[in-house]
């Protein structure tokens, strides 16, 4: 194995988290990351060896992921089983893990797919602010825009949530939840 | 969207810090992190905005783990293929399996599908263009799934060409149709031996997650083998012990009957033990006394009726 397939490999498990928060569903997600690897490897040559092997990988997802919903509508709407069952999960109690995963996912699906990239990379990857403009191949101003303009859109659907007042009792579990697992 | 352009909603300064600050990105930097904290201290919807920023954050860090485990289907994926990528389908194996299984195996695809005898100009125009009659299922399935997500019908020549090739076993193509499972384009095959009177029914679907070991079964007077290359799925069904379908699977698994790979069979790894079939299998050795031969490093499985159609 050679020096990029061994960093390639360490970064398969960011990309599956990123392909799957992208399509909400972990077999697309999968598949996501086995066309991207594939065709990184066709374009492994497009490496540059200062740069970072996660933000080259990332990048070549996002437009894989773009080029494929060009061809198919979003799937985000429900929670998929499979995410349930991520390992952070099984430590919280089902019914909240159930909750806190509705209000991320049901907000993750309101969002457009750049705006959801700008936060998921941000916010699960850790990504700078300069990488994901790279990754995203727009410039820093409009990633600070995609950023901003989701994560206040998914403030807005949590606040929506508590004022409902059919989920009243859920509502202070779900903000007592989202501290919790800070 | 609005239409607008984006930087047009870009915040102000100390929103775009606020930001930075709840990414944990002003680290270092200690100075601003410092006059951020201290602004925080006076400023309280500053401060319920930074708390929401870190919640959305972590809320997103628990419902979307890392998956340490790396599953098989990328070990290779980062590297040199011989087989052409296919288009990704948004179903998991196991659907597109008991697609199969129900669909194929259970019969129920047997009637009505499109297609039928193939008129004697097409089969000789076949010959004419390729007189190496070895094509890839695995083309002719994958013009199928092109075809039925652009809406269009394949060129049914071009798929009948890139069938496998069955005479060196004594069998020639009848009947070549397309029809669809759970959204997902099967191409079927019909092979006659106009000697002794056997048929042979061949389908090929993407499968594009497991690979799958040959399995055999079979219900009633019904022989079935099934396997999976990880990326397409292949059944062959016919009459029990006429012919031997191991043995057919095997020559649709020989490196010559795959023009596409150059020569490499495309095969499970179970079946890469195998050894491809160098010689034209005499219809007479075809036949088995005792149903189904599976292929060397298999293990006996259940019947697929049985163990798919649940």
């Amino acid at each position: 194995m050679d020096e990029l397939e061994s960093y390639v490999a360490r970064e398969i498990p960011h990309m599956r988290r990123f392909a799957r928060s992208l399509c909400g569903s972990a077999d697309e997600g999968d598949d996501l990351v086995q066309d991207a690897l594939e065709r990184a490897w066709r374009k492994r040559d497009s490496w540059r060896r200062e740069g970072s092997v996660r933000g080259w990988l990332f990048r070549i997802l996002y437009r894989v992921f773009l080029n494929s919903r060009r061809k198919a509508k979003p799937v985000l709407a429900d929670t998929d089983p499979e995410i349930m069952a991520d390992p952070v999960h099984e430590r919280l109690p089902p019914q909240e893990a159930r909750l806190a995963a509705d209000d991320v996912l049901r907000g993750l699906a309101s969002l457009p797919d750049d705006q959801r990239a700008a936060v998921l990379l941000v916010a699960l990857e850790g990504v700078s602010y300069d990488e994901a403009a790279v990754v995203l191949d727009v410039p820093i101003g409009t990633l600070r825009s995609r950023l901003f303009r989701g994560r206040e859109a998914l403030r807005q659907m949590v606040s929506d949530a508590e004022r409902m007042p059919a989920r009243e009792t859920a509502d202070r579990r779900t903000t007592t939840r989202l501290r919790r697992v800070k | 969207m609005t239409g607008r352009d984006e930087n047009e909603h870009a915040p102000d300064g100390f929103e775009e810090i606020l930001h930075a600050y709840a990414d944990g990105l002003l680290e270092r930097d200690p100075e601003r992190k410092l006059a951020v904290e201290q602004r925080l201290e006076r400023d309280p919807p500053a401060r319920r905005k930074v708390e929401d920023i870190k919640t959305i954050n972590e809320a997103l860090k628990a419902a979307f783990a890392v998956e340490e485990s790396n599953s098989a289907r990328f070990a290779s994926a980062f590297g040199p293929r011989a087989w052409p990528s296919l288009p990704r389908v948004g179903h998991t194996a196991a659907a597109v399996a008991a697609a199969l299984a129900i669909g194929f195996f259970a019969g129920q695809l047997s009637g009505g599908v499109p297609g039928g005898k193939m008129p004697e100009e097409t089969v000789a125009a076949l010959m004419k263009d390729h007189p190496d009659p070895g094509r890839m299922a695995a083309d002719a399935a994958m013009a199928g799934v092109e075809a039925v997500r652009a809406r269009t019908e394949p060129d049914r020549l071009a798929v009948a060409r890139n069938l496998p090739d069955f005479s060196g076993a004594g069998f020639a193509l009848s009947r070549v149709s397309r029809t669809a499972a759970e959204g997902k384009t099967m191409v079927r095959a019909r092979y006659e031996n106009p000697a002794s009177g056997e048929t042979v029914e061949l389908a090929v679907m993407p499968m594009p997650q497991n690979s799958i070991p040959p399995e055999t079964g079979g219900a009633g007077d019904e022989s079935r083998i099934f396997w999976s290359d990880g990326h397409l799925a292949y059944g062959l069904k016919a009459q029990k012990g006429r012919p031997d379908l191991g043995a057919l699977a095997r020559l649709a698994s020989s490196g010559g009957n795959w023009a596409l790979t150059a020569g490499k069979p495309v095969l499970a790894p179970e079946m890469r033990e195998v050894a491809p079939i160098a010689e034209p299998l005499p219809a007479a050795d075809m036949a088995a006394p005792s149903g189904p031969v599976m292929p060397s490093g298999t293990a006996p499985i259940s019947p697929a009726g049985d163990k798919r159609g649940s």
